[in-house]
């Protein structure tokens, strides 16, 4: 009993609203009391369906996976027997899956690293701009109109061996002699792939870094011009200061979904040549779809889950993160 | 998205205009190479070194897209009715829990706000295996309804996340004076919050939109073989074929699937920013 009241008077919207007048007795119809019970509720009835669908759609398949990841669950076979951890000491002991932590490492932090230098550079010139400023902004985000099978698509003919237009360009200015295979070669494959993301991936980076430099007040600057302080110097001791907290949230947000990304690595290498781009997620993904082992697969997804959470959690740590309190 | 204030330094040099338009070239040139070569004539893709333009303009490429066995007109309308539902779904249950997780008072409402982002934590592909194993055990595994009850996972966090913080700026005396004078909860947000929040569901909308429109893992399992593939799942198949990839088919087809994200990124421009800033800056 207590904790139905409890719950009524703090869902009522808003808490302070005064209690409405009591329906006058006898007025008893369904419709009424349906009205008055939603009226009462309104704010939980509004965020329960969508976040039960979402629960159902997160819940159902970690907690199988949970489940398969004990056992010798395959798309191959209809019989299904408990193994223990069997899969897990498959995967740890595979060196495959090793070689693809290892370049799961370099992806992600190339990747993120790439991204945020671009963007912060292409941030502090296109603020230095005199005009033009808006259409060059314009510019610089169409990397984002990319859809993954788009980019993989544009990225392999401009990197292509024979008629590539990146070889072409290279051997005109002479950096080269001979056209690279560039996704096909192991020796520049993780590069290549690691570029296309950062050109995918800073403009994302850009944006935060213009947005987040236009909130620092001019005052400081002008202080800072008043003491005679460089452009390099104010750039050190105002701007990036003040860009820490978007760069914490960009950063966690940017490496979660890059250490993620399946297809990128998919639609150009395919985690070759000889798995000289094999990322975790792909190496989850070959050995579930491609080989039906969807116990195996469920256990490396559920390493993989457990790093990713203990990588959030470390950043969350580290990064100073913009306060959800003044925004909730 | 404010309008770009004053700039900070009277000068501009022009090691700063140059490196600025060196960046915009190689921002832009793919979406340019893509397009130059959808209208190149065959051999001349196969080029070394290629031509920047081709030629001359043809259509080959399109023709040889849209041909009789290709099925990629279905394909195009089957992204059309997966992206517009999704979004149509999404923009509703996100807008009335973003609501509520915004003005309700209910406990457990930060918890819940910082979980829904908790999802992307998750690994795609440790998420869709299984849930491709529920479509199929309920009969529908390779279908557009299934695609479509999935996609939720992508496109409801975000959109809750953008939407709680626009509705958290309403000042709540509004909602409260409409209560005061006797208007029930569900007015209050329909007739008064909703209406005031448009930028938020503009922003979400394209979000939503474009991002199940170019949304290709997801598609792949669940609706990878068959008639109703999304044009990602088809291009996808063009790019990985037997013979190597066909680019000039593949880069008509790329921009097809492009024209609705360059429209939208043409005429919303500044909800697209607003939208992509917002998880990161306050709006």
């Amino acid at each position: 009993m207590r904790v139905s009241t409890t719950v009524t008077a703090s869902a009522t919207q808003g808490g302070r609203v005064p209690a409405r007048e009591p329906d006058p007795p006898g007025d008893r119809t369904v419709l009424r009391r349906a009205g008055r019970f939603v009226d009462r509720h309104f704010a939980v009835l509004l965020v329960a369906p969508g976040l039960i669908w979402m629960m159902v759609l997160l819940v159902y398949p970690v907690a199988l996976n949970l489940y398969y990841s004990v056992t010798n669950k395959s798309f191959q076979y209809p019989n299904t027997s408990v193994v223990g951890f069997d899969n897990y000491a498959a995967f740890l002991s595979d060196p495959e899956f090793w070689r693809a932590a290892a370049n799961s490492l370099i992806w992600t932090a190339a990747s993120i690293v790439g991204q945020l230098a671009i963007g912060f550079v292409a941030a502090l010139a296109v603020e230095g701009l005199a005009r033009g400023r808006a259409v060059v902004r314009l510019l610089l985000i169409v990397p984002w109109m990319f859809s993954s099978i788009v980019l993989a698509a544009v990225w392999r003919l401009m990197l292509d061996e024979l008629s590539g237009v990146t070889n072409a360009a290279l051997m005109a200015i002479g950096i080269i002699d001979q056209p690279i295979a560039f996704f096909g070669d192991g020796a520049y494959a993780l590069g290549a792939v690691i570029v296309m993301n950062i050109w995918f991936g800073a403009p994302f980076m850009f944006l935060a870094f213009l947005a987040g430099m236009q909130t620092v007040s001019q005052d400081l600057y002008e202080a800072a011009v008043t003491d005679g302080a460089g452009y390099w110097r104010q750039v050190w001791h105002i701007t990036l200061p003040a860009l820490r907290p978007v760069v914490g949230t960009l950063v966690i947000l940017r490496t979660i979904w890059v250490m993620n990304n399946l297809d990128f690595v998919y639609l150009t290498t395919g985690g070759g040549p000889r798995d000289a781009t094999m990322t975790l997620p792909l190496y989850a993904f070959r050995v579930g779809w491609a080989q039906f082992e969807v116990g195996r697969m469920a256990a490396v997804s559920v390493g993989m889950m457990i790093g990713l959470l203990a990588l959030a959690l470390i950043l969350f740590r580290l990064m100073p993160i913009e306060g959800e309190e003044d925004r909730n | 998205m404010p309008p770009i204030p004053k700039r900070r330094t009277a000068t501009s040099t022009a090691a700063v205009d140059g490196f600025v338009i060196a960046l915009a070239a190689v921002s832009v040139f793919p979406l340019f190479w893509m397009i130059s070569t959808a209208f190149k004539p065959f051999d001349e893709i196969y080029q070394f070194p290629p031509a920047l333009f081709p030629s001359q303009v043809t259509l080959g490429q399109f023709e040889r897209l849209f041909g009789v066995s290709s099925g990629f007109t279905r394909m195009i309308g089957n992204s059309i009715l997966v992206s517009t539902t999704t979004t149509l779904i999404t923009m509703v249950l996100a807008a009335m829990a973003g609501y509520g997780l915004a003005k309700g008072r209910f406990r457990g409402r930060r918890l819940l706000l910082r979980s829904t982002l908790l999802a992307y934590v998750f690994p795609p592909i440790l998420l869709v295996v299984p849930l491709f194993g529920i479509l199929a055990d309920l009969g529908y595994a390779n279908t557009l309804p299934g695609l479509i009850a999935v996609y939720l996972i992508i496109t409801f966090p975000f959109a809750v996340w953008l939407l709680t913080s626009y509705f958290a700026t309403l000042p709540t005396e509004l909602t409260e004076a409409a209560r005061i004078d006797g208007a029930s909860n569900m007015r209050a947000f329909w007739s008064i919050a909703l209406p005031l929040t448009r930028p938020g569901l503009a922003a979400v909308a394209i979000f939503t939109f474009i991002n199940t429109w170019n949304e290709f893992l997801f598609a792949f399992v669940i609706v990878g073989g068959g008639q109703n593939r999304t044009a990602s799942v088809g291009l996808s198949a063009i790019l990985r074929g037997a013979e190597g990839a066909e680019y000039g088919v593949l880069m008509a087809g790329s921009l097809i699937a492009m024209i609705p994200i360059i429209i939208l990124f043409v005429f919303a421009q500044k909800h697209i920013v607003a939208g992509l800033t917002g998880g990161a800056v306050k709006g």
